[in-house]
């Protein structure tokens, strides 16, 4: 509908977002901006909280763990709009950790750390890793809005 | 007493003061009042939790979050809001967080927090369901 709507104005929105940065977490912020913005342009607001959730805890856990805080090192950042679904890969250059022994179950209340991952495991519909856990890729179902405008045209 | 803070006895309104990232505190005997803006993540957290230590350790014992303004929180976040209230405990105090939006109460429920951090939504959910 919304892709519709953009080709009778001429116009045709980016489906795919793709950031290299350094290992500081003041780069964290510009990347959710700018894929809080791509959702936007894909009607796509209902998912802004999961998917800006979502990639804060991935890139931080990046930066901090994969990485090391290490500056030299980068972590590569991709964020595509598909027919369906929203995916999210974030890849660092650490050697990765033994994601198939987590647990998946949420902190206890007095734990004051450990919820990255239970974020992911309740935020996105699919988490995947590569066979190191250098890469992670989490899938989050579309949530499409209706504007004004395209509810005029429905 | 800490820069932010003031007596009992003193008159006039709260000290206020702001942390490098933009949280507003203000104290008032042992209550503290913080409002940390749109956002309570990994960025922010550092700054916050060195005042907070600061205001706990010169008295603060009932700390309340104003999160009106908040609509993003991550798990470093959470993990400030736990440490707050752990320490807490620890002195026969507590937190309170207030006015905090759909979004986050949802994210705070699913974390099973929300008795723990004595969390309320904002006001247009309670009235509205």
């Amino acid at each position: 509908m919304s892709r519709s709507i953009m080709q009778k104005m001429g116009k045709k929105a980016k489906t795919f977002l793709h950031f290299i940065i350094p290992s500081h977490l003041s780069e964290v912020e510009d990347i959710c901006l700018a894929s809080c913005h791509l959702l936007k342009e894909h009607n796509l607001e209902d998912n802004a909280f999961a998917v800006d959730l979502l990639l804060r805890e991935f890139i931080n856990n990046a930066i901090l763990h994969g990485n090391g805080s290490d500056a030299a090192k980068q972590v590569c950042v991709d964020v595509r709009v598909g027919r369906k679904w929203i995916a999210l890969s974030i890849t660092d250059e650490g050697t990765g950790f033994h994601w198939r022994i987590l647990k998946r179950c949420i902190p206890e209340p007095s734990a004051d750390s450990g919820r990255g991952l239970a974020i992911g495991m309740l935020y996105a519909d699919r988490m995947t890793f590569n066979s190191t856990g250098n890469r992670v890729v989490l899938f989050v179902e579309k949530k499409q809005s209706m504007n004004k405008e395209e509810m005029l045209h429905e | 007493m800490s820069e932010t803070g003031r007596s009992k006895s003193a008159k006039g309104p709260p000290a206020k003061r702001k942390t490098g990232n933009v949280a507003e505190i203000s104290r008032e005997g042992d209550h503290l009042r913080i409002s940390p803006g749109g956002k309570l993540t990994a960025i922010e957290a550092h700054d916050l939790q060195l005042a907070l230590k600061q205001e706990i350790a010169n008295g603060a014992r009932e700390v309340v979050f104003d999160m009106k303004e908040t609509i993003t929180l991550d798990s470093t976040g959470i993990g400030l809001l736990v440490a707050a209230s752990n320490s807490l405990r620890a002195v026969q105090g507590g937190i309170r967080l207030v006015s905090v939006k759909n979004d986050i109460f949802k994210l705070l429920r699913s974390m099973r927090l929300v008795e723990r951090l004595r969390v309320s939504p904002e006001e247009e959910q309670v009235n509205h369901g």
